[in-house]
């Protein structure tokens, strides 16, 4: 796969301890995919691999056409890859380290090089600090700079906004969607699901090793529930019963739930009802002179699902284990 | 041995703090054996013969002998972080992602530590002659440099045998507990075993360069090197071996 990350059946086992078990994905040129998980899912374990920086137990990996284990060289050549830990060596200043990896990669120009890609970051004005004494923040630009520097057709990217003030943090994540605009296959791994909604055109969510769920954005916060309706109003009534009477002369099949003051219309046919019931549900209200605080069509967020995919992969593992 | 050049000359611009202390430290400990001396006979009961004689030879001497002692000591201090510093840094993960071999990042941060060492030892070397004429009078720096530049050979080991222990240990303390255990057993060895099985087999070698004793001297150089790359094969041989185990990663 030219451009791109291609993952099949990955497996890799440490002693006894199975950290990825049969993963498979891909990430094509221009594309941003996040890899999701809780802790010790085997993200870390899984961009290793990518980045040939360990050896899959089975399975195989394809990144820019190279593979992870018979042709290490042009895979290292064609990723940038940014660990979770930024790994900097305190006392070499960042334009040294910069160059150093630019000369690693064989550039014509390694010192305008590194200066480009510091450009880029906004950290040209601290180039010249020895890496120990810069931010965190800084110092994780520094090394998504590293990352950068040989302008990889592909990025992994673990965690990498981790230690980043909000500003910060925007502003690599435009980086990351640029980086994508511009053709490069990117593989994200962050716990900020906001921020993987934000970027991801798709995600592949794992946990304990396993893929819980694979494809498109929108696909995989579906399996959290159906959009439904939340509509909050001061009255003097009840709001609930006076909602049910509407919807049942609507003849409309929905579920109604009180959440600490919030109501939330679940539809129970599909879209369709849920655009009718919102219909009904404002006209009564305005009918009823009364003025909804809140009225949304919510949509299960990423996190939702997150949620609800590895809770229930957990309670079915416990299950599993118990029997 | 891709990417080695690279690696080394950042390497050696970082090891430049190194030689100074290395220097500082056998310089102190050079210096501190020459005023030794130069005490002695005021430290001695009235009337006692003098072990030894006051000259600038005996007193390079005595520095050639802590040379053996101290300097294996800071060779092994120097060897300890090679890779398991890096490890312990997390700066490792991201240079193996380059197109850079475990080997050349290895070979190129124990080049430049042994450079460190040998700056030191020149530089302390030459301190303790300066300060040994001062107090003795004359004796011939070149055979001063040139037994340091000998007993260089053996106690480069420390850095070898902590260097190779950094490579399997994934701390640095670790690694530099390991690697005198190895370079002592060395020590041991040269005492019991064959004289080329260690790098120390042929250390009264530097005492007999001060002695103007230069005859000969091609075929012990040649073994005690041979015993280093034997050393050094080792070294390369648990890097491997600890790359295919993946040791370093948590």
């Amino acid at each position: 796969m030219d451009g791109g990350v291609l993952v099949e059946g990955l497996v890799k086992v440490y002693g006894e301890i199975e950290a990825v078990r049969d993963v498979s994905f891909d990430v094509e040129p221009g594309e941003v995919m996040g890899l999701l998980g809780p802790n010790g899912a085997g993200k870390t374990t899984t961009m290793r691999v990518l980045a040939s920086v360990i050896r899959p137990t089975a399975g195989r990996a394809i990144v820019n056409g190279a593979d992870v284990v018979r042709e290490r060289d042009r895979v290292r050549r064609s990723v940038g890859y940014l660990p979770e830990r930024s790994g900097l060596p305190a006392r070499m200043t960042g334009e040294r380290y910069l160059t150093m990896f630019a000369r690693l990669h064989g550039l014509a120009d390694p010192e305008g090089r590194a200066r480009e890609v510091a450009r880029e970051l906004g950290i040209s004005d601290r180039l010249g600090s020895k890496l120990g004494s810069l931010s965190k923040g800084l110092k994780r630009r520094v090394a998504i700079a590293r990352a950068l520097v040989h302008d990889p057709p592909v990025l992994l990217l673990d965690e990498p906004t981790s230690g980043l003030d909000p500003i910060s943090r925007a502003q690599v994540l435009d980086l990351i969607a640029r980086q994508a605009a511009e053709g490069k296959a990117v593989l994200v791994s962050s716990h900020v699901l906001s921020e993987m909604e934000r970027i991801c055109t798709r995600v592949c969510l794992i946990s304990r090793g396993r893929v819980l769920a694979r494809g498109p954005l929108d696909e995989v916060r579906s399996s959290a529930g159906r959009p439904v309706l939340r509509l909050r109003a001061r009255m003097a009534g009840d709001l609930v019963p006076l909602l049910e009477a509407a919807l049942r002369e609507a003849r409309l099949a929905v579920r109604l739930r009180d959440l600490n003051g919030v109501v939330e219309v679940d539809p129970i046919g599909g879209p369709g009802d849920l655009r009718s019931a919102a219909a009904v549900v404002l006209r009564r209200l305005l009918d009823e002179g009364v003025v909804p605080d809140l009225f949304e069509i919510h949509r299960p967020t990423l996190e939702e699902a997150f949620v609800a995919l590895v809770g229930g992969a957990a309670r079915a593992g416990d299950l599993g284990a118990a029997g | 041995m891709r990417g080695i050049w690279a690696l080394l000359g950042e390497e050696l611009r970082l090891s430049a703090q190194r030689a100074v202390w290395t220097a500082a430290a056998l310089s102190f400990f050079g210096m501190a054996g020459v005023a030794a001396l130069k005490m002695l006979p005021e430290l001695l009961p009235e009337g006692a013969v003098l072990p030894v004689e006051m000259t600038a030879s005996e007193a390079v001497r005595g520095y050639v002998r802590t040379l053996y002692q101290i300097g294996s000591l800071v060779s092994v201090m120097l060897g300890m972080d090679v890779v398991s510093g890096e490890v312990e840094g997390g700066t490792l993960e991201p240079l193996l992602s380059a197109p850079v071999s475990v080997g050349s990042v290895f070979l190129a941060k124990l080049a430049a530590r042994l450079a460190a060492l040998a700056a030191g030892v020149a530089a302390s070397a030459a301190v303790t002659w300066c300060y040994a004429v001062s107090v003795f009078g004359p004796t011939d720096l070149a055979r001063t440099l040139a037994a340091s530049a000998y007993a260089l050979l053996p106690i480069s080991s420390g850095a070898l045998c902590a260097a190779g222990a950094s490579a399997l240990c994934r701390s640095q303390s670790s690694s530099a507990l390991l690697g005198a255990a190895a370079t002592l057993g060395l020590f041991a060895a040269s005492r019991v075993g064959p004289r080329w099985l260690t790098p120390f087999g042929r250390a009264e070698l530097a005492y007999e360069i001060l002695d103007g004793g230069l005859g000969g001297l091609a075929r012990p150089i040649v073994e005690t090197s041979l015993a280093l790359l034997i050393l050094l094969a080792a070294d390369l041989a648990a890097l491997l071996a600890a790359e295919r185990m993946e040791r370093w990663w948590g």
